[in-house]
Order: structure tokens, then C-alpha cells, then sequence
């Protein structure tokens, strides 16, 4: 017997045609049974006198098109999920300020897995003003909603990788050094957002396969269910109590440093591949994490004055004309030095500043830790250095003058 | 590390108490303490087209709190406006940062908002398209003008303008198109998922 679902909206109207399980005999008795196997979709949409009409595969590249586009429709960043590759049947983009024209190749007629996709067909081209848009995405989230219609169709609701903003891997490995500094700082609550599913990135998907085995592609159920209500029982951060920490300077980044040495360790190490024996290489987590928690700090205040001293000169040196004034805001970094000055470890204190330390001199400055073997046990000092909007370098001790590092 | 010198206690009372109803909300993967900058702008932006849409608009968000039960976040109205102030376009800007609870809190008030007032978010963008499909002038349907007009009032009163976003929304027009998009925006919120797919949006391009 065939099920029939319908997801009824002033400007679209979804219709599912499908049967359930047939080894599943709870499912006849069931008042609402489930439908398991899809059979037919049809999408009207008050633009078109023709519904939509396909099957499964059709059915799953309406709702990711869909779906993706909803989400760069709110944050206008562009969502590889709307306007996919070639493979995909249903595509959705932005025409004006108010026009979303949503593409289906080979759509009207395809009762059958046996028409190829992108085959002579003309793609239909219909444009959705902003309401029926929403309509539409209103369909397709009421049948998500709707636990007894194919359950196996998930897509998660996940925020766009950074990699794709950029749409090139350049950019990823670029920000792979900053990342290692920051990861390590954010501490507890790195560690606690680390348990959080990975968000998964489909990288796009073989164009042969789509048609036949596009189903297996986007199902998972239970890490799809996972990691859209990720019941996570680790701790969010808890509200940046900007007294925390008496800073030297006034300067920016309210954020305040909270680290948790006993969960240093849990900072994922996977995202410092590069191992340092090249000079150029970064230090890994757990080396800069080594070097700040050293507990052979220089403390002798006439010794950090210098150390301070030189510190500045030789950030300030370093530091190009071009990058001096590029900054839009105060970027600011808790550095390490060893005694003769040397710079072995910086991390940044602010996102911020993680996005661009490649606009200030400390990755050159940085001494590569791998090169020295007992950085360890050698003494150092922190200092907390800010890269002004004005193009000021400002190095303070990070512990201040005159105390000890309480430990 | 010297933990003990910076470390913020984890068990600050306000993280235990957190209310049942921002589970909902999933937490992004971001390896920062705090939303991002363009969150921080978002969430603001979005409660003013609420303002400019709904007369009683600031009472409701603390009304809304009450109600949600999110009182411990939103405490009064002091607090909220601290809590919008963390919006960089803002004249009273604050640094501080606005974490991920408190953006969750003010993402479920402004959802739960848009949800009542569906209706009247609708009919205007009905209006705004059967005026932009004519050409006429978008001032000629009160409403529409009303809306319109207490957006930029309130955008031009409250944002800092010699911020480079608030110089570049130099004219009525630009600043039209904001509020337009806003609404959009504000229609999706509405939807059966619509809080999880504003709020997920919000971290569109801030995660590994």
C-alpha cells in the first residue's frame, strides 16, 4: 500500500509517495506508518503549473540545495551545498536582492533512476521571490520534522568550514601555524568544543555516482542525529570575566587567556602535522605548550627589563612598512623569550590575532624550538606584546614587573 | 602555564543554570572563547529590525526573557544593552566578549518574536515585492514606510558612523535594503527550524 505525506504551504506544497518496510509488520499496524521507501516526489510551487516531479535522488538534491541555500541566504556566505558541483540535480542561487532562482536539470519527468542527469533535458528554471523561498525551505523542514518519513534523510545543519570561504585549500594550510598557537591557548574550552563532532565536509562527491548510489552518500543517521542535537555534556565556556587578569596595557581583545595546563594535553595534536625539523616548520601543540609552561622563567626584573628592551627593538625592526598600517584593529600576542632574546614561542591571545599573524613580524622572529634541544629546562620570560592599529609595537612583561609568577 | 593565575573557573555559577531551552542550539566548533565579530553584528542588527518592526519591541525582548525563562542571562534591561553593545558597529561599543550563551539566549528571544509577528513579516515583504516588481517608490505604502523609517532612525541613533560598514550604509536607500534583508531574515527565523538555521548560519565561515 502506498503512503502518502504532503507538506502543505501557501506558496509550495511537497508531495511524497512512498511505502514502508514491508519486513517491518509493526509498521502496517501503525496509524501513521512509516515511509521508508521513497517512490515519488512532486514539489509545486505556486510559480509553475508543473509540479517537480522525481525520485530519491531528485528528492535529496532538492532538500540539500535547499537546505545550504537557506543557510547562505542568512549569512551570505556561500554554502557549497546550493549551488553544488555539476553532479548535483537541484541548485539554488541568488539572481537579485530578491530573486533566488532555483535550477532542477532533468527534472519534470524523471520517474525512472534510468535517465541520466544533465542528458540533452533542458534544466528548468523557475524564480523564487524571498517568501516563496522560504516556503519552500518551510516544505522540506517540516518533513525533516517529520519522524515518520524517511528517517534515513538527514542533513545536518552545520556552519560553512572556513575552507570554503575562501574556495581554495591555500588558505587552510596558511592558517594551519596561527591555529596551533590558539588551539593550545583556548585551553578548557578548546578542549571541551573538540569533543563536539568534527563537522563533517563532504568533499564533493563523484559526479558517476550521484544518480545510482546517492543515497548512501548522505545517509548516516546516527551521526547525522549526532551532530545536529549534540547533547554535549561538556561545559561552554563560561562568561569571559574580563578582571581575571590584570593586563599591563589597555589595549583591546577583551578576551582574556584561560588556560588550563591539566587540558593542554587534549588540544588536538592531529593539527600540527608538520613536524619542526625544517626551520621553517611551526612548533607543535604540545611544544608550545612545553615552552610556556616552563618553569625556569626568568623573574630577575632587571634582566626582563632588558630581555624587554631587545624584544621590542627587534619585533619593531622586523615588522615591514606595508603590514604596519593594514591592521584594523590591536592585535595582541603572548610571546616567549629565552634568555638571549630569542623568540620561541608565540601564541595569539585574540582570534584576531590568530587570523593575522602573518601581518606582523613573528613568524619570521620565531626561532625554531626543534633546532634547540633542552628548551625545556632554559630559562625564559613572557611578554605580552600588542601590534597597534596605529603601527605601534608594545611590549610589557606579561607577569609585570616585580612579582613572581605564582604558580 | 601558571594555570592558576588566568584561569577562569569552570564552574561559574551562571554555566550550571543554563537553561534547559538554548539546548536546542547546538554548540560550533570554534576554538575561541565568544562568538565571532560578525555573530556579535548579526544578533544586534536582527533585534533592531525587531524594534523597528514592533512598537513594544525592546519591552519584548525582556518580556520574552521572563517568559523563556532566560532571565538569568538577560537580566534586565541594563544588562541587555550591554549584552547588544558587544556589537562593534555600535556607538557604545563594549569590548567584551558576547559568549556563546548569551548569543544563544538573545537568538532564542529574537525567534521566538519573529514567530508572533509571522504575520506582519509576511504581508510587508508581500508589499516590498509587489513595490520593487513596479517600480513604485517603497514610502508610498505606510506600513512599509513605517518599518522603514524607524529602522534607519534607530540604525543611524544607535551605530557609530565613522565605522567603515556604517560609512559604507551612507544612504536611505543602502540602508532600505538593509532593513529588507533583515526582514527576510527575519522571516526565515520563523520557520519550523528556523532558530537552528539563524543561529548555525551565524558561524558560516568561523569553523575549521
Amino acid at each position: 500500500m502506498n503512503i502518502q505525506r504532503k507538506y502543505s504551504l501557501p506558496n509550495c506544497t511537497l508531495l511524497l509517495e512512498g511505502i514502508s518496510d514491508p519486513n517491518n509488520a509493526a509498521a502496517a499496524m501503525d496509524m501513521r506508518p512509516l515511509l521508508s521507501f521513497l517512490l515519488n516526489a512532486e514539489c509545486y510551487l505556486s510559480s509553475l503549473t508543473q509540479p517537480l516531479t522525481g525520485d530519491r535522488a531528485f528528492f535529496e538534491s532538492l532538500v540539500k540545495a535547499v537546505s545550504g541555500y537557506a543557510q547562505e541566504f542568512l549569512s551570505k556566505i556561500p554554502h557549497p551545498e546550493a549551488h553544488s558541483e555539476e553532479s548535483s540535480l537541484v541548485k539554488l542561487q541568488k539572481i537579485d536582492k530578491n530573486r533566488h532562482r532555483l535550477t532542477v536539470y532533468s527534472g519534470g519527468q524523471v520517474q525512472s533512476a534510468q535517465i541520466r542527469p544533465n542528458s540533452a533535458q533542458a534544466p528548468i528554471q523557475v524564480d523564487l521571490t524571498t517568501v516563496q523561498l522560504f516556503d519552500l525551505v518551510e516544505a522540506v523542514d517540516q518533513f525533516f520534522a517529520d519522524s515518520q518519513t524517511l528517517p534515513d534523510l538527514v542533513i545536518p545543519l552545520q556552519p560553512v568550514s572556513k575552507r570554503y570561504v575562501v574556495g581554495s585549500g591555500a588558505l587552510s594550510k596558511q592558517v594551519v601555524p596561527a591555529t596551533v598557537g590558539v588551539s593550545a591557548l583556548a585551553g578548557a574550552a578548546a578542549a571541551a568544543f573538540f569533543l563536539v563532532p568534527v563537522p563533517e565536509v563532504r568533499p564533493p562527491q563523484p559526479k558517476t555516482q550521484e544518480p545510482a548510489t546517492s543515497s548512501e552518500t548522505t545517509i548516516n543517521p546516527t551521526t547525522a542525529a549526532n551532530s545536529t542535537t549534540t547533547p554535549t555534556p561538556t561545559p561552554t565556556p563560561p562568561e569571559a570575566s574580563p578582571t581575571a587578569e590584570t593586563t599591563p596595557t589597555t589595549q583591546a581583545t577583551a578576551t582574556p587567556t584561560t588556560e588550563a595546563s591539566p587540558t593542554a594535553e587534549t588540544t588536538p595534536t592531529t593539527q600540527a602535522t608538520t613536524t619542526p625539523t625544517t626551520a621553517a616548520s611551526p612548533p607543535s601543540v604540545s611544544e608550545l605548550e612545553a615552552v610556556f609552561n616552563s618553569t625556569n622563567e626568568i623573574t630577575v626584573d632587571s634582566e626582563v627589563r632588558q630581555l624587554n628592551g631587545k624584544l621590542r627593538d627587534e619585533v619593531d625592526k622586523a615588522w615591514s612598512k606595508d603590514t604596519r598600517k593594514s591592521l584594523d584593529e590591536d592585535l595582541v600576542f603572548r610571546v616567549a623569550v629565552a634568555g638571549d632574546g630569542t623568540v620561541i614561542g608565540y601564541k595569539a591571545v585574540s582570534k584576531t590575532a590568530n587570523d593575522y599573524v602573518s601581518k606582523t613580524p613573528l613568524p619570521q622572529l620565531l626561532y625554531n624550538p626543534a633546532t634547540r634541544n633542552n628548551v625545556n629546562s632554559e630559562p625564559i620570560a613572557q611578554y605580552r606584546v600588542v601590534f597597534t592599529n596605529k603601527g605601534v609595537v608594545q611590549v610589557s612583561p606579561w607577569w609585570g614587573y616585580g612579582r613572581k609568577p605564582s604558580r | 602555564m601558571n594555570a592558576s593565575v588566568s584561569v577562569t573557573p569552570l564552574n561559574s555559577p551562571s554555566d550550571h543554570s543554563m537553561p534547559l531551552i538554548l539546548d536546542s542550539l547546538p554548540d560550533p566548533a570554534i576554538d575561541e572563547r565568544g562568538c565571532p565579530r560578525r555573530a556579535k553584528l548579526q544578533i544586534d542588527l536582527i533585534l533592531l529590525a525587531i524594534e523597528a518592526l514592533d512598537l513594544g519591541g525592546s519591552e519584548a525582548i525582556l518580556a520574552f526573557a521572563e517568559e523563556l525563562d532566560l532571565k538569568a542571562i538577560v537580566k534586565n534591561r541594563v544588562n541587555l544593552w550591554r549584552l547588544r553593545s558587544s556589537n562593534p558597529l555600535r556607538k557604545a561599543h563594549v569590548r567584551r566578549p558576547l559568549s556563546i550563551m548569551e548569543a544563544k539566549a538573545l537568538v532564542v528571544i529574537a525567534c521566538y518574536i519573529a514567530r508572533r509577528l509571522t504575520v506582519l513579516i509576511r504581508q510587508l515583504l508581500l508589499i516590498y515585492q509587489q513595490m520593487s516588481d513596479k517600480q513604485i517608490p517603497l514610502e508610498q505604502n505606510l506600513r512599509l514606510a513605517n518599518y522603514l523609517e524607524r529602522f534607519k532612525a534607530h540604525f543611524r541613533s544607535r551605530m557609530h558612523h565613522r565605522r567603515s560598514v556604517v560609512l559604507a550604509l551612507n544612504s536611505d536607500e543602502k540602508l532600505n535594503q538593509l532593513a529588507m534583508d533583515l526582514l527576510g531574515q527575519l522571516l526565515f527565523c520563523t520557520g519550523t527550524s528556523g532558530m537552528q538555521r539563524f543561529w548555525i548560519s551565524l558561524f558560516d565561515g568561523e569553523v575549521e
